[in-house]
């Protein structure tokens, strides 16, 4: 059993207790125009491509089975009609909707070779100056637990572990289930960050499954979160409750998002509903920044909050006092 | 927490906001004084300097102060030690650009004349230096000076030399110079002091300074004991000397002039107290006349007497500071040890008797911080890039860990002078906070939280280090009881001569002379040819490049020992130090001064740099020429010689391909082991001139950048004149994917008893790794576990990158960032440029 994965990253002290190494699944149903790891929604490979540090030194292009890796060619509006061969439930990224295309032409940098790209990550190998990067790779579990297992001693020292983050990673739960098993096995802390968005069916599993789960709430208004994710809110509330109905430890995390869910009402909103929730786990307030608005060039994608502005320290502590006075406090 | 003390505050503006200033009464004292004692015995000599300058030195007692003492005439100063030489050729040559160094100097008429009519005519040839250069010279390590064929070498060599070196390299290391006017005279200077490289470097792989010192000074027999016992244990032992014992006069001459030193350290306390007694009576004020009151009762009774409370203890290590700051001069990097434990008894006293308050004993804890702090070097400019000026003799100060029988020493005084550093935000000189496995965990906890306000703190692990310490020959109670001195390195206190700075050897340079048939760097005017350790293109095999990298270290090892042994030599003639070893365990009971081994425990120390670097080079050497065969040694060498100039695409592959020590590569870490184990197997096949050992040590302080700048690309991927890599810290050049595990496995694996004199491994955290109580209580296990695994030292720094910018932008908003650098901490904004930028672009954790 595989897992495609697009990062590990060790060393992490925001997701989890302790000392951790977060491993990003690759693929989310969501489309969330304001997500910070764009690479994350594909569940096909991709090459990630940073223009600033290629060298034009042409080893992509010897490298490259169809010899188009470095065909710098400006776009041209017929580009957008190729879909690249990825899998439903990839949302609109990459070279696929005519959004994209005009996406593209904003942030300029769109490229000829992407078209018919398989991801081979033959470019990848050949870079020198690591400008191609093969995001995505397939792990095999036997694999990904021998990795990261090498910071055991880190991870006992502190109370640490291992937490599968994505994309996201209940989209594979196989994969992350049996990772799981094996590094509970060996005494590792294991945690899911998710954001609910899976199968009411999975919930048994990965309540009996993990050490952790950390829950990303969005939003609990359905018409909101259909604009923004394009899917339907329900399930993700199901497994709210389900997983807070389970003693299991939980943490939950609310992500601002200017003009989606940070005015006085979405967050009056969020507290209303949270409060009827089985128990009430910490909620941890974290601010949107726009760290993507990088990744728009490297994996040529649309980036929507390019534009918006961050959330300020002020604008933080007012909705860290609105959820307060709905009785929800935040760390 | 606890405001600053406005008091308290007002003295940390002063010191940061004080012009530095260059104080010729100590040299000038000196001078007159060995003018006068010419023929006499070297220890006698340097007493009667010692008295006279104590004797004569204006004293002063400054608004605010509890603790007076001061090792100057100027507030912000150091005592110039002009006999050992360095610090005369450096004022020699910037004496007119004084003012256009990066961090100005100001010196007055009467000094400078003082300076060009008085000192620098009669030191001139009677130096330290000048009799390391004689030694150096008879033993063949350094070309003669002068003469026709040397001058014309050195004018072949210096042009080579700058070729070597480059546009880059040469502009840095002018310095102030590029910047004066060149006048006829500064031109003179300049040719005169030609060969003074050489008089560092016998090699361009090996560093011997005029350095001694680097002790822990024995402040706490002064406290324990008072000065006037160990008078009294050098009369006694002068009574026993037999006449017809071996070389009884010297020994006599010994202990004369350490009776000579210490009454004169007992007559200058006095004389501050006979000052404040006179300032009593003009002040009307009774909170003014009852501080100067007590500094009076206080230095009546220190360092003489056994002090009778907490204050007058903390005032008797002080004033014991002060004069051997004066005995031993500029940079004596003399370690205060573990306050903690030597001063506790006193503070539990007056505790328990209510005569002393929590904040007032944290209020002279931030003053005795602040008094150690106050002293600035006129290092040379090539110095000041990479270096501090303010406060640059490290005064450690160790808290927490064992005590000698075994048990936890961490008490309440431990735990105060941490809130003391964490109130002030830091202050300059070294806390050093040991643990161990049996520590109390709100110990560790309190010192990772302090890095929220302050940086400057570094941490030692006990269980490994005194085990390394016993197998250096250390007794289990003085192995537990030792301190930490200079930046790292870890010492027996007040019982170890064990020159620990100064003698160094830069692995990336050793294995460039390797790769060039001993060519490259070139001498500079005045070294010797370098040493040829076979050709390139006939080593088949990865083990054959191994082997002659060794025949090159073990050249260069001989060369620094051989050249060390001549520098101990000069000091034993020329410079010993009486007052020192009066105040270290071993040298009355010998009737001899740690200079000629009277001390109980005496090592030289060998400090390494750039590990990272030159495992780097080595396994990306591996890799292309050997694994891979993707190109020739030599080919590669010459694309190193031409800096990666069109070969942009390789560096990047050397850099991302080859495994990286400190980045979880298992055959990298393992190449850092035999590296470190085989600079141990030459240092122990050497003794000192003493007759000690050979320790290794590697921390870096600021001169991996100098040696960046004088050192051609390296196979790791470093171009020129970039810094090598520090202490043991992985190199810059990549961000480790292993996270803050990848550099702390690498270290916890370097055998500690090899590496017995220190290493520093410096890391750097984002602020917001510790800003939440779980991210401090991850942070408090991170070094538990480090230390768990072997590791012996860690020193963090918790500052972000854009916090380091907006310093280098607006330093006056950000004078009191303190940083580590690579073993001592420094004030950010007082640093030299290059080195600020080798901070920036260490890899930052948890961003």
């Amino acid at each position: 059993m595989n897992g495609l994965i697009f990062d590990v990253s060790r060393g992490c002290v925001d997701d989890g207790p302790g000392y951790r190494t977060v491993v990003f699944l690759k693929g989310c149903a969501l489309d969330c125009p304001w997500c910070h790891n764009p690479e994350g929604k594909s569940f096909q490979p991709e090459i990630a491509f940073d223009p600033a540090k290629c060298l034009s030194c042409g080893a992509c292009q010897a490298a490259c089975p169809r010899q188009r890796a470095h065909d710098l060619r400006p776009p041209t509006h017929d580009m957008g009609l190729g879909p690249r061969d990825s899998k439903p439930p990839a949302p609109g990224y990459g070279l696929r909707t005519p959004d994209s295309v005009v996406s593209r032409r904003s942030s300029g940098v769109s490229h000829q070779w992407r078209l018919g790209c398989t991801a081979c990550g033959k470019c990848a190998v050949a870079c020198p100056s690591g400008a191609r990067r093969l995001a995505g790779e397939e792990y095999t579990v036997g694999a990904l637990v021998d990795e990261v297992t090498a910071d055991l001693p880190f991870f006992s020292g502190t109370g640490g572990g291992v937490t599968f983050s994505g994309g996201e990673p209940m989209a594979r739960p196989d994969f992350v289930f049996e990772c799981a098993k094996m590094l509970r096995a060996r005494g590792i802390h294991v945690a899911v960050e998710t954001a609910g968005f899976w199968p009411v069916q999975l919930v048994r599993k990965l309540v009996d499954g993990v050490d952790l789960i950390l829950f990303d709430i969005k939003h609990v208004d359905a018409r909101a979160f259909r604009k923004a994710t394009g899917k339907d809110v329900s399930p993700v509330l199901k497994n709210l409750e389900t997983t807070l109905a389970s003693d299991l430890p939980v943490e939950l995390r609310l992500t601002l998002i200017p003009g989606f869910n940070d005015s006085a009402a979405d967050l009056k909103a969020i507290a209303k509903f949270l409060k009827c929730m089985p128990r009430m786990p910490p909620v941890t307030l974290q601010p949107f920044h726009r760290l993507a608005v990088s990744k728009q060039a490297i994996f040529d994608c649309a980036y929507p909050y390019a534009g918006a502005r961050p959330v300020t320290r002020k604008e933080l502590g007012t909705a860290r006092r609105t959820l307060a006075r709905e009785g929800i406090k935040t760390a | 927490m606890e405001r600053l003390n406005p008091r308290i505050a007002r003295m940390k503006k002063r010191l940061l906001s004080a012009p530095y200033e260059i104080c010729m009464a100590r040299a000038l004292h000196f001078t007159r004084a060995y003018r006068e004692t010419e023929g006499m015995d070297p220890n006698l000599r340097n007493a009667a300097a010692l008295k006279r300058t104590l004797e004569r030195q204006r004293v002063f007692i400054l608004p605010d102060e509890r603790l007076a003492g001061n090792a100057t005439e100027k507030f912000l100063s150091c005592p110039l030690s002009v006999e050992r030489g360095d610090f005369l050729r450096t004022l020699e040559l910037e004496l007119d650009v004084l003012h256009l160094k990066q961090r100005p100097f100001a010196i007055s008429d009467d000094d400078r004349r003082a300076f060009v009519q008085e000192v620098l005519p009669y030191w001139d040839g009677r130096t330290v230096r000048d009799e390391k250069a004689r030694e150096w010279e008879r033993r063949g390590l350094i070309r003669t000076a002068p003469g026709l064929k040397i001058a014309v070498d050195g004018v072949v060599d210096a042009a080579r030399y700058a070729r070597y070196v480059g546009r880059t390299g040469l502009k840095t290391m002018a310095g102030a110079i590029r910047r004066a006017p060149l006048t006829i005279d500064r031109l003179k200077t300049i040719h005169r002091l030609r060969f003074e490289l050489a008089r560092n470097n016998p090699t361009p792989a090996a560093f011997c300074f005029d350095v001694q010192g680097h002790l822990s000074l024995g402040v706490d027999k002064v406290v324990a004991r008072g000065m006037r016992a160990l008078i009294g244990d050098a009369r006694k032992r002068m009574e026993q000397l037999l006449p017809a014992g071996p070389d009884v006069s010297g020994k006599r001459n010994f202990l004369e002039a350490v009776i000579l030193s210490l009454e004169a350290a007992i007559d200058f306390a006095a004389r501050h107290a006979d000052l404040a007694d006179e300032l009593v009576k003009k002040e009307t004020a009774g909170a003014e006349r009852r501080r100067l009151g007590l500094i009076a009762e206080h230095l009546r009774r220190v360092p003489g007497g056994r002090p009778r409370t907490f204050h007058e203890a903390l005032q008797a290590v002080w004033i014991a500071l002060v004069v051997g700051q004066i005995q031993y001069g500029t940079h004596e990097v003399f370690a205060v040890g573990r306050c903690d434990q030597y001063l506790y008894p006193f503070f539990k006293r007056d505790i328990e008797r209510g005569i002393l308050s929590r904040a007032e004993a944290l209020a002279l804890l931030q003053e005795f911080y602040l008094k150690l702090s106050t002293s600035v070097e006129p290092i040379p400019e090539v110095g000041m890039e990479t270096n501090a000026v303010l406060g640059n003799s490290q005064r450690c100060v160790t808290i927490g860990g064992l005590a000698p029988d075994g048990r936890d020493g961490t008490n309440e005084l431990s735990h105060l002078m941490l809130e003391a550093h964490d109130v002030m935000k830091g202050a300059i000189n070294q806390l050093s906070v040991r643990l161990h496995s049996g520590s109390p965990p709100a110990f560790a906890r309190r010192s990772a939280e302090v890095f929220r306000r302050a940086n400057g703190i570094a941490f030692y692990n006990d269980d490994v280090i005194v085990k390394a310490l016993l197998s250096d020959g250390y007794s289990a109670r003085d192995a537990r009881d030792y301190c930490v001195v200079g930046c790292i390195e870890t010492s027996g206190q007040s019982d170890t001569h064990g020159c620990p700075g100064g003698h160094e050897i830069v692995l990336p340079a050793v294995l460039s002379l390797a790769l060039t048939r001993g060519r490259l760097p070139p001498p500079a005017p005045g070294q010797m040819k370098g040493h040829d350790s076979g050709d390139p293109a006939a080593w088949r095999t990865f083990e054959d490049l191994a082997a002659a990298f060794r025949d090159q270290l073990s050249h260069q090892v001989s060369v620094l020992v051989s050249a060390t042994a001549g520098k101990d030599l000069a000091y034993r003639r020329m410079l010993p130090a009486p007052y020192v070893s009066a105040l270290m365990d071993g040298c009355i009971r010998s009737a001899t001064d740690i200079t000629a081994g009277g001390a109980k425990y005496d090592f030289t120390s060998i400090d390494v740099r750039g590990l990272a670097t030159h495992c780097d080079s080595l396994m990306a050497i591996k890799l292309f020429v050997y694994d891979r065969r993707a190109l020739s040694l030599p080919d590669l060498i010459k694309v190193l010689l031409l800096n990666f100039d069109g070969s942009e695409a390789l560096r990047l592959r050397l850099v991302r391909e080859a495994p990286k020590y400190g980045n979880g590569n298992a055959e990298a870490d393992a190449m850092a082991f035999s590296v470190v184990d085989w600079v141990n197997a030459e240092a122990e096949k050497h003794r000192n001139a003493r007759g000690g050992r050979f320790r290794v040590c590697f921390y870096s302080y600021g001169n991996h950048v100098i040696d960046g700048l004088m050192l051609s690309a390296t196979p790791d991927g470093r171009r020129r004149g970039e810094p090598i890599s520090n202490g043991v810290s992985p190199s810059n050049l990549f961000v480790p994917a292993a996270g803050p595990a990848g550099p702390m496995r690498a270290v916890a694996n370097l055998p500690p008893e090899k590496v017995s004199s220190g290493v520093s491994l410096n890391m750097r955290f984002h602020p917001s790794f510790i800003e939440t109580e779980r991210g401090l209580d991850t942070y408090t296990g991170l070094i538990r576990t480090y230390f768990s695994m072997g590791g012996m030292h860690l020193q963090p720094n918790v500052v972000s990158t854009e916090v380091l910018r907006d310093a280098q932008a607006h330093p006056d908003r950000h004078k009191d960032l303190v940083v580590k650098v690579s073993g001592y901490s420094a004030y950010f904004c007082d640093l030299g440029r290059s080195i600020q930028e080798d901070i920036i672009a260490r890899a930052e954790f948890g961003a």
